[in-house]
């Protein structure tokens, strides 16, 4: 069974282009283009790894990585944050509200490729 | 007849009369019994004498008396008289010398006293003179000074009463009300009253300990620096100097003490929220260009890594890359507009010699662009009021494209100053311009920021008022 990936992000070239690597590489995928969709997708898709931008309509990425983090139902979903913020503390946050890792924009869509498949073990 | 002459006489008759008596007591009293029968019969046989004796010693002490008032009393009470008139209220007031010689001398010796004092006196005076006289001139000339600082400066004691403050500062503390024609603001400020009462306690409180630990460790001119916040959104940025003395002037290992504070302010809240301006244009920016960033390379990463991908994929891919290429334009375009609306907001001309606009201006041509510069003639008593810096910006943009465009290696700078105008001339010999290429320069964006929409350097000019033209000397040709 394939592993399930969730794509948030309000940018849609950047959810094309991940959602194809993701797909390339094995993973079911689904998208998700601001913070309210996001929580609906988690809750019916059941993600094992969560894509998740922060700077998004409605609810941003910090708001949704919580919600998640508070269901304990949803504990074991792998939260990678997506950002154009790349301040030391905007990454510090990030990881203390419970992201697995942080990524800054621009990135290398291998090295995020990379760091999916850590999260997700073999 | 006065009453010191008639106690005088008194006092006379009575020491003669006694003497007298005394001298006929001891007689009487030194002989033996029977002659003492004797001479107390002849003295009582003599009694009618007695009122002649008394009339003769009335007679002589009376002239005794008159005497001693004459020579002495009257000239020793003038004496007086006049030593008191001089030490309390007519120093040139001399006493005149009359009486007996001791006391001539007396009042001579007063009287050189009175002159020595009286010298004394005016040179003193003089002196005070001459003193107040330098003081107002300080006074003036700080004040003069003060009034054309751009800065407002507030001079307060160490109990921070305010013992001086030029009209900005006044201005600075009136509510922004500013001068209405010949009227001045209403004044929050004043001398003697409390700079507490404008600025809070705490705020300078923390500056003055600072001040003073720095100067109890013997740092000359310490400068505490702290914003100030005045108001709804006004921000006034404050530096704090000590006006310091020597305690026990003159004494080995005197100390510094702290006798008062200059405080220079300016209100900084327009640069601040320009500040706060270019920092969010900045964020955007880099965050914008960041999301745009990673999608193209996400689209070519894509492109690269699976070649075997369909036709179709990799159109989509190829019309991200673009798409987004396009918008990164897009933004950058913005940037550069809100950017260049905030230089143009951002204008504050001040008086400023023209020989030191000049420096600044030769000092970043050398420093950017690498072209030799030189001052043939500078006018040092000429004066401009501009906004330096757009204006150095401005100029530099004219040297850069000479040199760029034209190979120019080396420029002169010459100030001269007309009328009502300064001139400031920018020449060179290596090359001839059309005069539609330095036409079309004056139009041509000063690419401050590296856009298009920037200022130009006809837009510089009209704001100080000022024009330009281009001339070629025919006898370089």
């Amino acid at each position: 069974m394939n592993q399930r990936i969730l794509i948030a992000d309000d940018e849609p070239n950047i959810v094309i282009s991940l959602e194809f690597v993701m797909q390339q590489s094995g993973f079911e995928t689904r998208t998700a283009a601001n913070g309210d969709e996001a929580l609906k997708a988690v809750a019916e898709f059941r993600p094992h790894l969560l894509l998740l931008d922060v700077m998004m309509p409605v609810r941003n990425g910090y708001e949704v990585c919580q919600t998640v983090r508070d269901n304990p139902a949803l504990k074991g979903v792998k939260i990678v944050m997506l950002t154009a913020k790349g301040r030391e503390l905007e990454v510090a946050k990030g990881l203390a509200i419970g992201a697995d890792a942080y990524v800054t924009k621009p990135f290398a869509t291998q090295e995020l490729l990379d760091t999916v498949r850590r999260l997700l073990g073999p | 007849m006065t009453l010191r002459f008639i106690g005088a006489w008194i006092a006379c008759f009575v020491l003669c009369f006694g003497c007298v008596a005394g001298v006929l007591l001891a007689l009487h009293f030194g002989l033996e019994p029977v002659q003492r029968v004797r001479f107390s019969e002849a003295l009582l046989s003599a009694g009618g004498l007695l009122p002649l004796l008394v009339l003769v010693l009335l007679a002589a002490t009376g002239f005794l008396a008159q005497w001693l008032t004459h020579a002495y009393f009257r000239p020793l009470r003038r004496l007086a008289e006049g030593t008191r008139l001089i030490a309390s209220s007519n120093p040139g007031f001399r006493t005149e010398a009359d009486g007996m010689t001791e006391v001539r001398r007396l009042a001579q010796a007063v009287n050189l006293l009175a002159e020595q004092r009286e010298s004394a006196m005016n040179d003193v005076a003089v002196r005070i003179a001459q003193a107040h006289a330098e003081l107002d001139e300080e006074r003036n000339r700080l004040a003069a000074l003060m009034s054309e600082l751009a800065h407002s400066v507030v001079v307060c004691n160490a109990e921070g009463l305010i013992l001086l403050y030029n009209q900005r500062a006044r201005e600075l503390f009136s509510g922004g009300v500013r001068k209405v024609g010949d009227r001045a603001p209403p004044a929050y400020i004043g001398l003697g009253r409390s700079l507490f009462s404008l600025i809070e306690r705490d705020l300078v409180a923390h500056s003055i300990d600072y001040l003073g630990s720095r100067v109890a460790q013997g740092e000359p001119q310490p400068v505490a620096a702290f914003m100030i916040a005045s108001g709804p959104g006004r921000l006034l940025r404050a530096r704090m100097a000590p006006v310091t003395a020597t305690a026990g002037a003159g004494k080995p290992g005197s100390a510094m003490e702290i006798t008062g504070y200059v405080l220079l302010l300016e209100d900084a809240s327009e640069e601040v929220a320009l500040g706060e301006r270019r920092d969010r244009l900045q964020q955007r920016l880099l965050e914008n260009a960041r999301a745009v960033l990673a999608s193209i390379r996400a689209a070519a990463e894509n492109l690269l890594n699976y070649p075997d991908a369909d036709a179709a994929r990799r159109q989509q891919f190829t019309a991200i890359i673009n798409e987004e290429a396009h918008r990164l334009g897009a933004e950058l375009e913005h940037a550069t507009r809100e950017y260049s609306d905030a230089i143009k907001s951002h204008w504050s001309p001040e008086q400023i010699r023209a020989v030191d606009l000049v420096e600044l201006i030769r000092r970043r041509i050398e420093s950017h662009y690498g072209l030799a510069t030189h001052a043939a003639e500078l006018d040092t008593d000429a004066w401009v009021n501009v906004d330096s810096y757009t204006m150095m910006l401005a100029v530099c943009a004219l040297a850069r494209r000479l040199a760029e465009e034209w190979g120019v290696r080396k420029v002169r700078f010459r100030v001269t100053a007309a009328a009502r105008s300064v001139h400031l001339e920018l020449e060179w010999t290596e090359a001839r311009l059309p005069a539609a290429t330095a036409l079309a320069w004056e139009g041509a964006p000063l690419d401050l920021a590296g856009g298009a929409d920037s200022l130009t350097f006809r837009e510089v000019l009209q704001r100080h008022h000022g024009e330009s033209w281009y001339e070629s000397d025919p006898a370089s040709e």
